[in-house]
């Protein structure tokens, strides 16, 4: 068997990683207020063009503004939760209200990207479509600084993710709003506020990965749009109701959209290529076929028993014929 | 004091209370009662901010409480116990006591538990222990040990008995009444098993079809002579 090309596996680790950010952020707002946000991808082409906007203008790495993308990703997040979903939340609206609204709105953002990509290149000559970070990437021991710092922020977000959640009266709140949202209020829970402080972390997590982002794949305004059908499917894929799901499904799409597509293009020819989106609508199709709660929501328990099983009483009548 | 004024209040455009007036008075315990769907929880969703107020007031202690959301009326001082998911199923026991202590500080929390756990001792054993793996007496324990945990003045049992065995539900309810009696903590029971509530309670409210039918003494209510009869199913003795 063939080794696995560097670049490929790199280009996999750096993809899924930040692929998990960003599932992990949509997950989080759906988890709270049921808002399946389609407008979730374009705050990663916030945090790029924030990213952009810095290293051009101020100079410096990329990894200096990653603070500032997401301060500015989390606060439009948090903008759009309070302007907009929670009077809509209020007045009752339903999901399929809400869905079309984050359609609106990622059609506002797409806009305002675009416009601030022309107003890059006219006002200050920075090449603001297709453009690459990666010259202004630093090397961490002999590596790209992307392919260590990606991972790492993954891995750090996900265990402060967990601490928060499990150790903290703050965190606690959160799951307990999440779970029950009436009696969350009615123990005295700043309900409002708690969806709040997700729906920033929500935007500040994808506003970060967008950020790290064009350090090795293209930036341009419309790589929300383009990524936003990836971080639904590694979002369900994991399960809708679990950040933890989140993670994995990040992981299992970001690995099989890369592999996938090379190991395809190897086999079949360059054609397959552009087909690279099929990959995480065919895993959405097998997810809501298969277990519509996604992986966090099967009975591993269950499951592994029932294989046990099977694979016992293949043995047992294996013996039994041997013995005739 | 609980004073309810002209109220009228429902879900959306779904009318469901007319035009309510009554009075809870401190110390009392205040049971209301009626048919399925004749309002009750609605009532006591109205008091904490959680249902759509068309009209009237709400007074606790002279301020009216209308319009503000559940969070402000719980540290108010008003603790509601719902009828069915009152505890967190997916937080152990331990948290669940820590979220009825949100709004208290560290040492005070603290105290606190030690407190109620106190009064509901069986619940030291379950700590670890999801909310949800407890049994209905154990989870309208929890439910009460959480309300406790915040020293409210007025504690509003939504059909606290409502899916217990009998021997429980009498546990339960005897374990209410001690709230009155030892801390004086003022109680509102929606109940459907009328005669016991009746019997424990001070004042009673027959709501029928979201309207009131009768305001006044328990124990006049229990022993009236039709609307017992009719609305509650109450056989005469």
């Amino acid at each position: 068997m063939d080794m696995i090309d560097p670049i490929v596996l790199s280009q996999a680790i750096i993809y899924s990683s930040l692929l998990t950010l960003l599932s992990i952020g949509l997950t989080l707002t759906y988890l709270t207020t049921k808002v399946p946000n389609f407008a979730h991808g374009s705050l990663a082409a916030v945090g790029a063009y924030v990213t952009l906007t810095a290293v051009k203008l101020w100079s410096g790495n990329p990894y200096h503004f990653l603070f500032l993308a997401l301060i500015i990703g989390g606060l439009i997040s948090l903008a759009q939760y309070i302007i907009i979903f929670r009077p809509l939340i209020r007045r009752g609206a339903t999901v399929v209200a809400l869905m079309i609204t984050t359609l609106a709105i990622e059609f506002i953002l797409l806009a305002v990207m675009n416009i601030y990509a022309d107003y890059l290149t006219r006002q200050f000559k920075i090449r603001s479509r297709y453009f690459f970070l990666s010259p202004h990437d630093i090397d961490i021991a002999g590596q790209k600084g992307v392919l260590v710092i990606s991972p790492t922020l993954a891995a750090v977000t996900v265990t402060l993710l967990y601490l928060v959640l499990n150790k903290t009266k703050f965190g606690v709140a959160m799951r307990a709003a999440i779970e029950d949202s009436s009696l969350a209020s009615v123990v005295g829970i700043n309900v409002n506020m708690v969806y709040a402080v997700s729906w920033f972390i929500a935007g500040g997590l994808g506003s970060i990965s967008g950020a790290l982002l064009p350090l090795w794949f293209p930036g341009n305004p419309d790589m929300g749009s383009g990524i936003i059908v990836s971080v639904f499917a590694a979002s369900l894929v994991g399960g809708l109701g679990s950040i933890y799901g989140a993670v994995v499904g990040g992981y299992l799409i970001g690995l099989a959209e890369i592999f996938g597509t090379v190991g395809l293009s190897l086999e079949l020819g360059s054609w397959v290529i552009p087909y690279r989106p099929l990959i995480p609508l065919i895993a959405i199709a097998v997810t809501l076929l298969l277990a519509p709660e996604g992986l966090m929501g099967v009975d591993w328990k269950g499951v592994t028993k029932v294989i046990w099983d099977k694979i016992m009483g293949l043995m047992h009548t294996r013996q039994k014929n041997r013995a005739h | 004091m609980l004073e309810i004024q002209e109220v009228n209040a429902g879900y959306g455009r779904f009318h469901v209370l007319f035009d309510i007036n009554t009075k809870m008075r401190d110390n009392d315990i205040t049971v209301i009662v009626g048919p399925n769907g004749s309002g009750k929880s609605t009532l006591l969703k109205t008091i904490m901010g959680i249902t759509q107020v068309y009209s009237g007031k709400i007074l606790f202690n002279g301020t009216n409480i209308l319009g503000l959301p559940p969070h402000l009326v719980t540290r108010l001082g008003i603790a509601y116990l719902p009828q069915v998911d009152n505890v967190f199923e997916n937080l152990k026991v331990k948290e669940n006591l820590l979220m009825a202590g949100y709004t208290l500080g560290k040492d005070e929390a603290k105290e606190r538990a030690k407190e109620v756990l106190g009064d509901f001792p069986a619940l030291n054993e379950y700590m670890d222990r999801m909310a949800g793996m407890l049994s209905g007496g154990e989870r309208q324990m929890l439910a009460m040990a959480m309300a406790m945990m915040r020293r409210p003045k007025i504690m509003l049992f939504d059909e606290p008995t409502g899916s217990l065995s009998p021997k429980i539900a009498f546990e339960v309810l005897d374990k209410i009444v001690k709230l009155r009696d030892d801390y004086g903590v003022t109680l509102v029971l929606a109940e459907q098993n009328v005669r016991s509530a009746l019997e424990q309670g001070d004042e009673a409210i027959l709501l029928v079809s979201g309207k009131v039918m009768f305001k006044g003494n328990s124990q006049e209510l229990l022993k009236h002579p039709e609307l017992g009869q009719v609305y509650l199913g109450i056989k005469k003795t």
